[in-house]
């Protein structure tokens, strides 16, 4: 897939309102008007002398910014300094913290806000932008076709894209062509084409994508739920496959009368859920797919190969066994599938408000079932909260798991801090330190190949 | 293999997985086994009426590990010598209250064999083990396990009690299973 790489980064990076930058973004002390020692104090590019000059200086940013769901460096240098195209800067000053060139930052990070010293009146744009000439990078293309809305910016703009803002994927002139080229090659899904140009429609329509059945409100986010529907088979290596879900229902609920199994059925996927079921996805990459043969999990057979949407799960494998309305998703090992139940579709259980977290947090949940369970004994004696894994130690002094629901054993313990580490991580470092950074050290270990 | 384990063929009889390779060679299906000295008591009950003293020798331990709980029950002492035996053993005022085992030691047993090798009433329970397991209670024979119908996830042995003592003392419901 050619543009994968580039929704991928953007997915790390989730959309947030401009309010909770403002909200989030407390310097350490205010902003002097004089210039002052500073660990991170760094000159501007093109201030020239000014900066020697403290009466004729002014000092912009200071403090720390603690990275909060979807901030990009872009966003936290508009907020510090009233210009994004500085966010070069505080990336430089936070090489640990920042990564792929400042393309990827995690919730919780707390990043040093280096202090700027500005000329009075100055451009506080940096020389490579001001260097720009008659094109203003900043400035994107809306462009809407019949395979999405898009905001395009320039191949040379500067620094991270903004975030992907509900369906518009935003996205440089170069991928767009490939887009582009795409949609002209290949034969678009018919339902997806009968949908009407431009238009947010009142009520879901459902279409088919790949074999499921997906509700969307415009015609852009069918594209994007084919993208991602794509993307999680061609990058993960899992298909999107309800029908999946079923069977394994069925095969691991052997004990349940065939009468309640038969009520068993898929249901449509949303689009929210397919957004969540890939950013979910974004964070295991590195075992993932092709770029498994290249990680920690060489050479061991991916965990998880589908991933399916169904209407109701069985409550217990057990002869008196019925349809459940309250379970959220379920991994189903034999047949390497997790499944994501419509009880889970609005829920909030964990995230309060926040519906999307939430979706994402349980396809975490669910995923770590199934690529972590081989690290359970790992994780079991590193705790002291644990004295096997089934079994609490009972000592007093042990970090509890993040959740009530982590106290049932160490597999729902792991599934849960995994969850917190991914959506919420600033939760996780401060009320389980222990776990934060046993989480960290496994994910680091991911990138170095197996020998 | 566990050099032990023959011991716990002796309790389960009949009930090993033909096909499972990790399991050695069964014991022979009687209580008159022939069973080395050396290795294990003559049954696995055996264990449970030893001192905390003779456990500790027999596992080559110096001393318990305190301020254990399992389940409600608290104030317990354990001590785990893989190297000799593979279940786990709870002390409290110096008798063996209760020995768990888990992990490749049960991994031979099948359920359906082991239920039925349990005469006496059998209760099924919530276990903590999982959504799709059961916990099988047998409090009047002194065990109790966990399964999802095709593995055991671990057993519980304990002196012979009443269901309301077993509950009491180790069982702690594990609530739903919701992801």
């Amino acid at each position: 897939m050619p543009f994968s790489h580039a929704l991928n980064l953007q997915w790390y990076l989730h959309p947030a309102p401009e309010a909770s930058l403002a909200k989030s973004y407390k310097p350490r002390s205010a902003p002097s008007p004089v210039s002052e020692p500073a660990e991170h104090k760094v000159p501007l590019a093109g201030a020239g002398n000014a900066a020697a000059n403290a009466e004729l200086e002014r000092v912009l940013g200071g403090g720390a910014h603690t990275v909060e769901r979807g901030d990009t460096l872009w966003r936290i240098a508009d907020g510090a300094y009233g210009n994004g195209a500085l966010w070069s800067q505080i990336r430089d000053a936070n090489p640990a913290k920042t990564h792929r060139g400042g393309d990827l930052i995690y919730v919780g990070e707390v990043l040093d806000i280096p202090t700027l010293s500005l000329p009075v009146g100055g451009d506080t744009e940096p020389e490579e932008r001001r260097a720009g000439g008659a094109t203003e990078p900043m400035a994107p293309q809306f462009r809407t076709t019949a395979f999405g809305e898009f905001e395009v910016y320039a191949d040379d703009f500067v620094g991270p894209l903004p975030d992907t803002q509900d369906a518009i994927q935003v996205v440089r002139e170069s991928t767009f062509k490939a887009y582009a080229a795409e949609a002209a090659s290949q034969k678009v899904n018919e339902d997806i084409a009968d949908l009407e140009d431009g238009v947010t429609f009142h009520e879901a329509v459902v279409v088919t994508i790949a074999g499921q059945q997906v509700e969307v409100r415009s015609k852009a986010e069918a594209f994007h739920a084919r993208r991602i529907i794509r993307g999680i088979k061609d990058d993960y290596g899992i298909k999107v496959d309800s029908a999946a879900g079923v069977e394994a229902i069925t095969k691991s609920y052997n004990k349940v009368p065939k009468s309640e199994l038969d009520k068993l059925k898929t249901t449509d996927w949303k689009y929210k859920e397919l957004l969540a079921l890939h950013n979910a996805l974004s964070h295991f990459a590195p075992i993932l797919g092709a770029s498994r043969t290249h990680s920690s999990r060489k050479g061991v057979d991916q965990e998880i190969s589908s991933v399916s949407k169904v209407d109701q799960a069985i409550d217990k494998n057990a002869s008196g066994g019925k349809l459940d309305t309250t379970t959220l998703g379920e991994f189903f090992k034999d047949s390497k599938n997790f499944a994501m139940f419509t009880a889970g579709t609005d829920s909030d259980v964990d995230f309060a408000g926040e519906n999307g977290k939430q979706l994402e947090g349980t396809a975490v949940h669910e995923i770590a079932h199934g690529l972590l369970k081989s690290h359970e004994g790992a994780y079991v004696s590193h705790l002291d909260y644990w004295t096997d894994k089934y079994t609490k130690s009972g000592k007093a002094a042990a970090e509890a798991p993040i959740t009530s629901y982590g106290q049932k054993n160490a597999g729902e313990d792991l599934s849960e801090a995994t969850m917190y580490f991914f959506v919420e991580r600033s939760t996780l470092t401060k009320q389980c330190p222990v776990r934060d950074a046993w989480l960290a050290a496994l994910v680091a270990s991911w990138s170095k190949e197996k020998t | 293999m566990h050099r032990l384990l023959p011991s716990l063929w002796v309790v389960f009889s009949g009930c090993v997985r033909a096909t499972s390779e990790a399991a050695p060679s069964p014991v022979p299906a009687t209580e008159e086994a022939p069973v080395s000295d050396h290795t294990i008591p003559a049954t696995w009950r055996a264990w449970l009426t030893l001192s905390e003293a003779d456990v500790l020798a027999k596992l080559e331990l110096s001393s318990a590990e305190g301020g254990a709980s399992y389940g409600p029950t608290s104030e317990l002492s354990t001590a785990h010598a893989p190297a000799h035996y593979p279940g786990r053993f709870y002390f409290q005022g110096d008798k063996v209250v209760l020995i768990t085992v888990m992990g490749e030691a049960v991994q031979g047993l099948e359920p359906a064999s082991l239920a039925r090798s349990v005469m006496s009433p059998r209760v099924e329970l919530g276990s903590r083990a999982g959504k799709r397991f059961t916990h099988h209670i047998v409090p009047s024979a002194g065990i109790a396990w966990s399964d999802d119908g095709e593995e055991v996830a671990f057993v519980e042995l304990f002196p012979p009690c009443s269901g309301e003592a077993y509950r009491a003392r180790w069982y702690e419901e594990p609530g739903t299973f919701r992801k």
